[in-house]
């Protein structure tokens, strides 16, 4: 067992115990749960990683920067940020769309 | 293997589920779905979509035998805490098969223990615990190369919960290259495990309440296997993805621990027949909370739940014991922490939200008519009927487009209340002298009862008092934020 795997440790079992709180209350059913957007947008996560998927390696191949890379690892890079920009915008603008108390 | 391993395993499993299981009515906690298992066992009569026919027949037949809290005790605990036991076990002799190395199989079996979501569905009256059972014993089997025994465990698993469809039909699809000796297994699944379902079809042909179902007739099917699942199975709206993944972050982080460490490697290549098997387990699980509207769809998260602790057991064997000790160490400070926290008895106390409802019920004067929505409230009801406690149900469905085709017919039939709809109906129950309750969540029925009183201002239409409901009621939606109404103003722009 390697430094790193300690520091991993470590933080997993922090990370444990903030998440503890919220986690049994969602498995409670004690956290508010009842402002989903309902909205007519049933496009679901497959589309939205198909598209991803397939727009990766042509965006990888694209980019100077990653040519260091392996094409796996490449693709792998841009889907990762991909899907982490796509995430931050969903948040950004579905948050004032989501119901408020 | 030491001899005795496996049996110490699956007493001290099967102790621990039982000691945390909750001993009384419970179906607010965690589920709501134990009142509809429970009051379609008892009567017999059509439960939620789509079914579970081996459940209810195994609960039936306990419930022969039993009665009232006994019945919920008993199905407890050998539909529950028994089958969930089993698996822990046999996700120690998976791991054993695949390793060869005892620590990785009790560490592995250590955090199945640990893992909350487990617990939770393990000490209620559920069907998961019993499913998952199966699913984990056809991963067993099919191991040990028993192709006939693997589509027998899987046909028994799907005949007890339709989730185990899906992945039975994943795994039959991963056997592509070697298709042939898998085709006797196939009708061997069907017969087990599809055929069942044919229960279904009796029970709407009997002379039971129309409630979740109605005759046996054709708009009834389309309803009954269309209405609920198309309309929450993967139609999450992309803006929920990131509060999802985070909800999901929430309650796997405390449910595996430190075990996320040795799942990453063993998740790690290479990638045979058996280890795809249960990605596609765990794939399939998660996929369904991701893209589900309903958010209490985290209980699906369980099926992938021995998938992760068998990967969990493989990711050890390619690191040093230490890992495993650390691991094992982990999950047991989660089994304590969940058993203090996630105890379904004490929950149960801290929050008797079904026990009240139940009491109240009891309260009532014999004879009173009972206004409640579809649901948990609806199968409460029924539930204490079955008990032999005299109230006539008036039960609505959830929305406007939700239609109980046959159940006015029912009442008429039974109780001579008649009425199109729900106010007709408690319109003519209060013409025929009945006391009338509103009973459940509040703001579900505001809307017949705000009417209602407003038509007429007759006081014996009360409400049992101490009721909120399922939801808090400071969680329900009450209006849209201007925001949202001009982002649907742009969409409808948009459109035209």
């Amino acid at each position: 067992m390697t430094k790193k795997h300690i520091i991993v440790y470590a933080t997993l079992g922090v990370l444990c115990g903030v998440a503890y709180p919220t986690g049994r209350a969602i498995m409670i059913r004690q956290e508010p749960f009842g402002y989903l957007i309902v909205s007519n947008l049933t496009l679901n996560y497959i589309f939205l990683f198909m598209l991803v998927g397939a727009v990766s390696p042509w965006i990888a191949s694209r980019l100077p920067l990653l040519k260091r890379f392996k094409k796996a690892t490449a693709s792998g890079i841009v889907m990762l940020t991909l899907v982490c920009v796509l995430l931050i915008v969903f948040t950004l603008v579905g948050a004032p769309m989501r119901w408020t108390q | 293997m030491k001899k005795h391993t496996v049996p110490i395993i699956g007493a001290s499993a099967f102790g621990y589920y039982c000691a945390l299981s909750a001993k009384s009515w419970t179906w607010v906690f965690v589920s709501s779905d134990s009142g509809d298992w429970l009051a379609c066992s008892n009567w017999w009569m059509v439960p939620q979509p789509y079914g579970s026919p081996l459940y209810i027949s195994l609960a039936r037949l306990i419930g022969l035998i039993t009665s009232g809290n006994a019945t919920v005790i008993t199905m407890t605990i050998l539909l529950s805490c028994l089958p969930s036991a089993v698996t822990v076990m046999l996700v120690y002799l998976i791991v054993h098969k695949l390793t060869n190395e005892t620590w990785p199989a009790i560490t592995s079996a250590l955090v199945l223990l640990g893992a909350g979501i487990f617990l939770t569905q393990s000490t209620i009256l559920e069907e998961y615990a019993l499913a998952i059972c199966f699913c984990t014993l056809a991963y067993w089997l099919y191991i040990n190369n028993r192709r006939m025994l693997t589509a027998l465990a899987l046909g028994l698993g799907t005949a007890v919960h339709i989730f185990i469809l899906p992945i039975a039909v994943f795994w039959f699809a991963l056997q592509w290259r070697e298709w042939k000796p898998w085709l006797k297994p196939a009708g061997i699944f069907v017969l087990t495990g599809i055929l069942p379902y044919s229960l279904i079809l009796i029970l709407m042909g009997m002379d039971t309440p129309r409630l979740l179902a109605g005759g046996l007739n054709r708009q009834s099917l389309n309803e009954y296997v269309f209405g609920i699942g198309g309309t929450i199975v993967g139609n999450l709206s992309l803006f929920e993805a990131p509060y999802r993944l985070l909800a999901i972050t929430k309650i796997l982080l405390p449910s595996l621990g430190l075990a996320f460490v040795p799942l990453w490697y063993g998740l790690k290549r290479p990638y045979d027949t058996k280890k795809l098997v249960l990605l596609m387990i765990v794939t399939v699980s998660l996929w369904y909370h991701l893209t589900s509207l309903d958010p209490v769809s985290w209980t699906f998260i369980d099926f992938g739940l021995p998938a992760i602790a068998i990967l969990c057991g493989i990711g050890l064997n390619k690191l040093t014991l230490k890992h495993a000790y650390a691991a094992a160490v982990g999950a047991l400070i989660l089994m304590c922490v969940n058993g203090a926290f996630l105890n379904a008895n004490t929950l149960t106390k801290e929050r008797p939200l079904a026990t009240t409802y139940y009491d109240e019920l009891y309260a009532l004067p014999d004879g009173s008519v009972v206004v409640t929505n579809a649901g948990a409230y609806s199968l409460g009801l029924f539930y204490v009927m079955s008990e032999g406690k005299d109230l006539t149900p008036i039960v609505y469905p959830y929305s406007d487009t939700w239609n109980f085709p046959d159940y006015s017919d029912w009442l008429k039939d039974k109780y001579g209340i008649v009425g199109h709809d729900t106010p007709g109906l408690v319109q003519d129950a209060l013409n025929k002298g009945y006391d009338v309750y509103f009973a459940g969540a509040k703001w579900r029925y505001s809307k017949v009862a705000q009417a209602f009183q407003i038509a007429d201002g007759d006081d014996l239409v009360r409400e049992i008092k101490g009721l909120t409901g399922l939801w808090p009621e400071d969680a329900r939606p009450v209006e849209s934020p201007k925001s949202y109404i001009r982002w649907n103003e742009i969409l409808d722009g948009l459109k035209q």
